[in-house]
């Protein structure tokens, strides 16, 4: 019988193609619709995600992290910390999982257009950005001054590396990279991302932020970024809390009156600077 | 270590990130107590213990700060660019460093003598609070960045 794609609670069998570990513990997983006749995720925008289905183990969210403009290559990016993601990692080429999506409010990308943007990100944090990143690159005449800020807890965990070094020699945008701590041999800056951002190049009154990682990072990223004189109304965050139908069903996800999987999981700051301290259910 | 002379001193001063918003009067001030200086890589800067009696307003490169470890050798801290501020012990009893200092890049500085700049501060509130103001905020900044390190946010467990 043929099953409707828009059956939402239904995994779509894709296949692992290849994996690639960026980090000691971060790898990407580049998936294609199994059968290669159709019936995959046609289309996502950057900052949504996908529910990934490893058969009898469970189901993790997990962000894009690949261009929209390929969508017949899924790819997502991922650290190995759960029960999932571990069994997420130790798939081969080959292996089919189930998936379900894509779900969730994406990154404003109209809402750019005109106007200086920065990014600010950490960690693990720069995967769901990088869809963005390309969308940005491709339409990048819309927009003012783009900076990217990166922040990671040790040089060999900077995700996206040989990426990160290919932005950085564009003229047409300025990356600055930060890590938490280093040994003497790492002559790049030392230092949360925070203090990346007081001399970037972007006009507060005139710019959009996109920032995804810790909480934490988030938090003081944003008082950072009011120094500066950024209106709150203009700074967007992906939020991460335990989702688990994609859909607001459930409600596992909720942060106060929001689902994240289905409100978010991108926001706008001043949708969720309140909520922060509500702790995942 | 090369000393440079006859700088337009009180005109980089009016340009660095820390003497905006303070008024012409107290920038030329702070101009007569300032000396250019830069710094190829890899020169030390600050060495922990020694008496601190200046402070250094970054205008290009990068400094280290560093912790020594006995084992480790010196284990940076944090590093400084332009716009930042290196040093406050010249303003805190016992006016000596507490962490090391070396440059990563070639670096160009300026100089405030601490000592005859702490004496002016005492001397006039109206010179001294201001400055003592934006030294706390230096201060208070790297507190609050030091924190954020210490909570090693981006570790996954």
């Amino acid at each position: 019988m043929a099953v409707a794609y828009h059956e939402p609670m239904l995994p779509l069998p894709h296949r692992v193609r290849r994996m690639t570990w960026e980090t000691d513990d971060t790898f990407t997983m580049e998936l294609v619709a199994a059968g290669g006749g159709g019936g995959g995720i046609t289309s996502f925008a950057p900052g949504q995600f996908n529910m990934l289905y490893v058969f009898g183990v469970g189901e993790a969210a997990i962000s894009m992290s690949g261009s929209p403009s390929n969508p017949d290559t899924l790819l997502h990016t991922t650290r190995a910390v759960g029960s999932v993601t571990k069994a997420l990692a130790n798939l081969h080429p080959g292996q089919l999982i189930g998936i379900r999506g894509p779900y969730g409010v994406s990154w404003p990308v109209d809402e750019a257009e005109g106007r200086d943007i920065v990014i600010i990100t950490g960690g693990i944090g720069l995967a769901p950005l990088r869809p963005l990143i390309y969308t940005l690159i491709e339409q990048r005449e819309r927009f003012g001054n783009i900076t990217i800020l990166f922040g990671a807890r040790t040089p060999d965990e900077i995700l996206f590396r040989d990426e990160i070094e290919q932005w950085r020699r564009r003229f047409d945008m300025d990356v600055l990279i930060t890590v938490d701590r280093a040994s003497r041999d790492w002559r790049g800056r030392l230092g949360v991302v925070t203090t990346l951002i007081p001399q970037s190049p972007f006009d507060p009154k005139n710019s959009i932020a996109y920032v995804c990682g810790p909480e934490v990072m988030m938090y003081f990223t944003l008082e950072a970024l009011e120094k500066r004189g950024m209106p709150r109304e203009r700074v967007f965050v992906s939020m991460e809390r335990n989702m688990k139908c994609g859909l607001g069903f459930c409600g596992h996800c909720q942060l106060g009156p929001k689902f994240v999987c289905k409100d978010g999981p991108v926001f706008r700051w001043t949708e969720v600077a309140s909520l922060l301290d509500i702790r995942e259910i | 270590m090369e000393q440079e002379q006859e700088q337009p001193i009180e005109r980089m001063l009016r340009g660095h990130d820390f003497t905006e918003g303070l008024s012409d009067e107290h920038v030329a001030r702070l101009a007569s107590m300032a000396s250019l200086q830069t710094f190829h890589a890899d020169e030390r800067v600050l060495k922990a213990g020694e008496r601190a009696d200046r402070c250094y307003l970054i205008q290009e490169g990068q400094i280290a700060i560093e912790i020594y470890h006995p084992t480790r050798g010196g284990v940076p801290i944090q590093t400084l660019g332009e716009g930042k501020v290196l040093g406050w012990s010249w303003f805190v009893k016992p006016y000596r460093w507490t962490f090391d200092a070396m440059t990563y890049t070639f670096t160009r500085v300026i100089v405030l003598d601490g000592v005859r700049l702490r004496e002016a501060m005492e001397a006039d509130p109206e010179f001294g609070y201001p400055l003592a103001m934006r030294f706390m905020e230096v201060c208070a900044e790297r507190v609050s960045h030091s924190r954020l390190q210490m909570i090693d946010m981006f570790d996954p467990h």
